[in-house]
């Protein structure tokens, strides 16, 4: 598929803008140093990224296997970024705004050598049981949809069987909604349209109530649309 | 002097002059992996003469930020209302018999209290100097051989032309330049050093971009919202159009001066 891979979305690269003309704020994707051209000659398979929003089997199989870039590892990084936000220490100071990790969540983003890469492949598997402990107050109501699409990429890369004997000490005494479901289907690697629907599903199941709708419909509507014109077009041609 | 650039990502003729400002501490450099980049702030030429100096004066005088007792006690109801619904909902509430509610204790009002105090001011700063300096400077040093940033936003904005979702949705990139002079084959070869053209080059990159803000400043209402716009705008299906003939290696405007 023609287009470009972002490769680097990372909490940084997230930004938004003001327009004059509504004063509505509006998301915008910065920072294409890392973007890669598909298809093109300069294009390789580096594995790029902030490692604390990397796919986790761009990690995990470090340099066995060279994994082409995919458009479904964006996407988890876009959950990454999500979750990060969503547990993090925002402090603001005169003119600077500072972010930085909770405490108990150390261990994703330790990155120093190849020992560390273990730990923090771990804390991301352990994120979903995590995540409700540590959530900052303001983003509560989206703390179930967020833990979701969380477990959606956790068991996308390990199935539920490898992660039983980690669980169940943890799982003890949790509430049934926040033991682990029956992992998801794998999507085809390669085929961008299956791994959106399916991660649009995932996200509409765990969708509360109270405003969390906000944002996410309007934008199902569109990337529903764009994934049917596509299909149509490749039909056609 | 930089060049303006146009629309679809490549370079104007004419040469633009930009003030920057290495005193504007908001965006302070970062290095990632290796990549080495700034980015200062910056306005056009001519636009504001000393707004730095001033912006941060006016910053300091201006911002007051309080809290009165009937905002903290409104705060206090619906984050405390927040907290104990959507725990129990979620499972996750850590309610106990000292805390049935989840109502947060006088101590953690106080803190919250302090937290959006210093949000306000630093919002309030913030704009201030992003009315003077509403561009960056992002110096960088890549590869040749990759594609710049600017022609890949320039792609983007030619796509945005049609679709709404990107429209908007990507940065905004005012002038950029890069300087043959300042890179590392220039730089070999003035020294004599036998270049291994395997090796690549690095080249130097300056490319002024229009100010954005960290998204997760963003009230969190508008933060998700804000969110799923970037995830939308980065969907593979909009990015489809066969690749324009780009330039490479990517324009290069010799250095003289």
């Amino acid at each position: 598929m023609n287009g470009i891979h972002h490769g680097d979305i990372s909490f940084n690269n997230l930004m938004y803008d003001s327009p004059a003309e509504t004063g509505k704020p509006v998301g915008i994707v910065n920072d294409y140093d890392l973007a890669t051209w598909v298809g093109h000659s300069t294009t390789n398979d580096d594995h790029t990224g902030t490692i604390p929003f990397m796919a986790i089997d761009l990690l995990d199989n470090g340099l066995k296997s060279r994994i082409p870039r995919l458009y479904r590892h964006d996407m988890e990084s876009f959950v990454w970024v999500l979750a990060y936000i969503t547990v993090a220490n925002i402090e603001y100071k005169d003119c600077a705004i500072k972010i930085s990790p909770p405490p108990k969540l150390g261990a994703w983003f330790r990155d120093g050598n190849q020992f560390d890469r273990g730990a923090h492949i771990s804390a991301k598997h352990l994120l979903p049981l995590e995540y409700g402990k540590q959530v900052y107050d303001g983003y509560f109501r989206y703390l179930r949809v967020v833990r979701e699409m969380i477990r959606y990429w956790v068991e996308f890369h390990q199935p539920l069987r490898d992660l039983k004997p980690i669980l169940r000490p943890l799982r003890r005494g949790l509430p049934a909604h926040a033991q682990v479901k029956s992992s998801p289907s794998r999507s085809e690697d390669d085929n961008p349209a299956d791994s959106l629907k399916q991660f649009i599903t995932t996200v509409e199941k765990s969708l509360g109530e109270g405003g969390v709708q906000d944002g996410f419909a309007e934008v199902k509507g569109i990337l529903l649309e764009a994934i049917e014109t596509s299909a149509a077009t490749i039909e056609t041609a | 002097m930089l060049h303006p650039v146009n629309i679809d990502g490549t370079l104007g003729e004419e040469e633009v002059g930009v003030n920057f400002h290495p005193e504007d501490k908001i965006h302070s450099g970062w290095s990632l992996l290796g990549r080495a980049t700034a980015v200062v702030g910056a306005s056009r030429n001519g636009d504001d003469g000393n707004g730095g100096a001033e912006g941060h004066d006016m910053a300091k005088d201006e911002v007051t930020g309080g809290i009165s007792g009937e905002e903290l006690e409104a705060i206090q109801q619906t984050w405390g209302k927040v907290r104990a619904e959507d725990l129990c909902k979620a499972g996750s509430a850590d309610l106990t018999e000292d805390n049935p509610s989840g109502v947060m204790s006088d101590q953690e009002a106080e803190g919250l209290r302090a937290y959006f105090q210093a949000r306000d001011a630093y919002r309030e700063a913030y704009s201030t100097i992003a009315r003077a300096h509403n561009l960056v400077l992002k110096v960088s040093w890549p590869e040749a051989s990759r594609p710049s940033e600017w022609e890949i936003i320039g792609y983007a904005q030619t796509l945005g032309k049609q679709d709404k979702i990107i429209k908007g949705h990507i940065p905004v990139v005012e002038y950029a330049r890069e300087l043959d002079r300042y890179s590392t084959r220039h730089i070999r070869e003035f020294l004599n050093i036998p270049t291994d053209i395997t090796l690549g080059t690095r080249a130097l990159r300056l490319t002024v971009m229009r100010r954005l803000r960290p998204i997760y400043d963003l009230d969190e209402k508008q933060f998700w919202e804000a969110f799923w716009q970037c995830v939308a705008c980065m969907n593979p299906f909009f990015w489809q159009v066969p690749r324009p003939s780009l330039t490479h290696p990517p324009q290069v405007i010799t250095d003289s001066g």
